[in-house]
């Protein structure tokens, strides 16, 4: 009987090596079409810029994918591209490096930037998305066609959406201190923008958006911070009429500046500095 | 017993582990493995925009249930760049950007950096801010037919359409944007001027006579809704887009009726009217002296009692005020001003019954400090026949009126129209600057049909 079972199992591992060779061959070259896509000197000059250093896309060529299927927008003309890549190379890449170290970007950044040429419309509501958040991962900025390099006003509009936006990431890779939403929680409302900025400070929030809800207030804080010079800032403030509400925004100030510093090692007012400068330079 | 079933079951076992691999496959269903089907489908459409060296003319249609269309000429290039111009709007220098073919939901041409296709979904164009005209930059490859290629918008997939013609040019640089600003120019034809009526029809003349609709047409859509209401309150309608053409222009969808089909119309400069023949009938779009169907708006009049019917600048612009009336104040003006005086507005009494100066029209006229003077005039009794309104105008009243009355007589000679005048119900009034709850109308002089008033009662 032992025999016999060495017998069976013998033919068996011999039938199993033979079951599957029907003698064609083996795996062949890929189907897939592997053949780099065509660059012009744009894609290039942003796979040198971008992807390589800080493995950051910037998408600009138009996919119906990367945006709101619903709704109704435009590829960027090409000549618009390069100058708000620059931009966000110098003023915001470039001063999160000297202040974080050359590995802050990289480990913390979104993945992707989509480039939009229109303005993005809210339907049924009196406003227009200026740029969008995906967790974390990408970031997609609208209307970059209708920036006046020569303005810094309207340099500052794509960039502080960018420091919106990276105060989010930010936020998702170390959330910000809870107490933060306990200042002023009263006056958070869905239709923030049925008030200007000016009646929104008065009321303790930076801009009105940031008195939509506290995750919007924190951001709208750094970026406040982080696309105006430290005294412009205080010139927001201080124009504050209300003492209250000029003290719950020096309150969220330094909430806002203990966070980075103690969670990123980072002096705002130093990084603050450096983009101010930097974001000046970009319209000499 | 139970080794030889054991037995039994194993040798059973083994011949089938020897049979279960047999290399039975079927025969391949295609050719080619689905990536090379799809890079061959995608080769096969970038091969046809680029054998093409002098280009596609393109007709857009972006959503023809709610806009007409435009003419584009692209030159498609095999490093990915087109070169394109259009009949959009002034700006019709040829402008290079990106495009690419890819695989979707199926083959799809994109037009992947901004170019003058884009301009179709511009969301803020002035007018359709937040939608543009519904465009796309993505089209779905649906069709070659002798080299005519058909594209679905990807959003609009059963509104929108891309075709493209090859162009046949010598010279695809001069030739695309000569073309483009020819229908561009042929945009301006199909609109009113100073001296056309203000009633657009599209007239359809066939075995069985000849059948009239009021055009309505929206020059910021492109788009026309030909209708004709009758006293029984029954409604035939047509809707349809306008793209125009160096010599015409193309609606769509196309034009049906008692059983033929129209879709390109010729222009005709002796008529300024837009010509379609199939098999021996006529479509045509036409400035006509009255309106396809005269409603029975006249007879409100008598209701209206003695609230008089305001025409005021300074309240705002509508565009049923037609430019031949806008002509008319600019006439006034000019002769007020020798007066040091401009025009106001004016106001028409109505009276059916009276000819003791009770059909009045009062005319304001101001002078540079915004002091306000009135100038009477008097009228006979009203009249209604054949649902038109009659004036016949009896002299100034006392006062400014017969000082003021040279300057202003080409507002008196509009509602004398000895033709008489067609006056339509337009609802509540609507105007550049606001609306209010207050009935607006219109006044049309059959005398001169370019001239037409918007107002309101007071």
């Amino acid at each position: 009987m032992k025999n016999n079972i060495k017998i069976y199992l013998v033919c068996l591992i011999a039938l199993s090596y033979m079951a599957c060779s029907d003698g064609s061959d083996s795996v062949g070259a890929s189907q897939i079409d592997t053949n780099p896509p065509i660059l012009n000197t744009l894609d290039i000059w942003l796979r040198n810029n971008f992807v390589q250093p800080y493995n950051i896309e910037v998408l600009y060529k138009w996919d119906i994918n990367d945006t709101d299927v619903d709704r109704f927008l435009h590829p960027p003309f090409e000549a618009s591209v390069r100058p708000v890549a620059n931009a966000l190379q110098k003023a915001w890449i470039e001063p999160y490096t000297t202040v974080g170290g050359p590995d802050f970007i990289k480990k913390i950044a979104p993945r992707q930037f989509t480039f939009v040429g229109s303005f993005n419309f809210n339907p049924n509501s009196p406003t227009i998305t200026l740029g969008v958040a995906e967790a974390g991962t990408k970031i997609t900025l609208f209307n970059i066609d209708f920036l006046d390099f020569t303005d810094i006003n309207s340099i500052k509009q794509p960039l502080k959406t960018v420091q919106h936006e990276y105060g989010h990431i930010l936020n998702q890779n170390i959330p910000f201190d809870v107490s933060y939403g306990q200042i002023n929680p009263e006056n958070y409302t869905a239709q923030w923008f049925n008030r200007t900025d000016e009646e929104a400070r008065e009321l303790g929030y930076i801009t009105a958006y940031g008195s939509s809800q506290e995750g919007e207030d924190f951001v709208e804080m750094v970026s406040e911070m982080l696309t105006n010079s430290k005294a412009d800032f205080d010139a927001i403030v201080d124009g504050i009429v209300s003492d209250n509400a000029r003290s719950i925004i020096r309150q969220k100030e330094a909430i806002v500046a203990e966070y980075y510093l103690t969670n990123f090692g980072i002096d705002i007012y130093e990084l603050q500095d450096l983009i101010d400068k930097a974001t000046q330079d970009l319209v000499k | 017993m139970k080794s030889i079933n054991i037995k039994i079951w194993f040798i059973s076992f083994l011949a089938v582990c020897s049979m279960s691999c047999n290399n039975d496959d079927g025969q391949e269903l295609f050719a080619d493995s689905p990536a090379e089907r799809i890079a061959n489908r995608n080769a096969e459409l970038t091969n046809l925009l680029i054998s093409q060296n002098q280009g596609y003319k393109a007709v857009y249609f972006s959503k023809n249930d709610e806009f007409g269309g435009f003419t584009y000429y692209m030159q498609f290039n095999a490093d990915g760049t087109v070169g394109m111009t259009s009949d959009f709007d002034a700006e019709t220098a040829i402008e290079f950007s990106s495009y690419e073919v890819r695989l979707g939901t199926t083959n799809e041409l994109v037009f992947t950096t901004r170019n003058h296709i884009q301009k179709v979904s511009n969301p803020s164009f002035p007018g359709l801010v937040g939608t543009g005209y519904k465009g796309t930059s993505v089209f779905q490859y649906f069709k070659n037919e002798n080299g005519v290629l058909t594209f679905r918008d990807v959003r609009n997939s059963d509104s929108g359409f891309l075709v493209l013609t090859p162009t046949n040019f010598a010279d695809f640089e001069t030739e695309s944007v000569a073309k483009a600003e020819a229908s561009l120019a042929q945009r301006e034809n199909i609109l009113p001027t100073p001296t056309s009526s203000v009633f657009q029809l599209l007239s359809i003349e066939n075995a069985n006579g000849l059948s009239s609709f009021n055009f309505n047409y929206d020059p910021l859509r492109l788009y026309a809704s030909p209708r004709i209401t009758l006293d029984d309150g029954s409604v035939t309608e047509f809707n349809f887009g306008l793209s125009f053409t160096e010599n015409g222009l193309v609606i769509s969808p196309v034009l049906e009726f008692e059983g033929e089909v129209y879709e390109e119309f010729i222009y005709d400069s002796s008529s300024s009217s837009y010509i379609s023949e199939v098999n021996g009938t006529t479509a045509k779009i036409l400035f006509s002296n009255e309106p396809a169907f005269i409603g029975r708006d006249v007879f409100d009049l008598l209701e209206i009692g003695g609230d008089g019917y305001l025409y005021r600048p300074g309240l705002g612009s509508n565009p049923l005020t037609s430019p031949g009336h806008d002509a008319i104040i600019a006439e006034v003006n000019e002769n007020l001003s020798g007066f040091g005086l401009s025009f106001f507005d004016y106001i028409l009494f109505l009276d059916f019954e009276s000819d003791n100066c009770l059909s009045q029209l009062l005319i304001r006229v101001q002078n540079a400090n915004g002091d306000i003077f009135n100038a009477f005039y008097c009228f006979e009794r009203a009249v209604i026949q054949d649902r038109k309104l009659f004036l016949t105008y009896a002299g100034p009243a006392q006062g400014n009126g017969p000082l003021l009355e040279a300057s202003v007589a080409p507002i008196i000679t509009f509602f004398n129209s000895t033709e008489g005048m067609i006056y339509t119900n337009e609802g509540s009034f609507s105007s550049s600057l606001g609306s209010f709850s207050n009935l607006a109308g219109t006044f049309t002089s059959v005398q001169n049909p370019s001239q037409r008033v918007y107002g309101l009662f007071f």
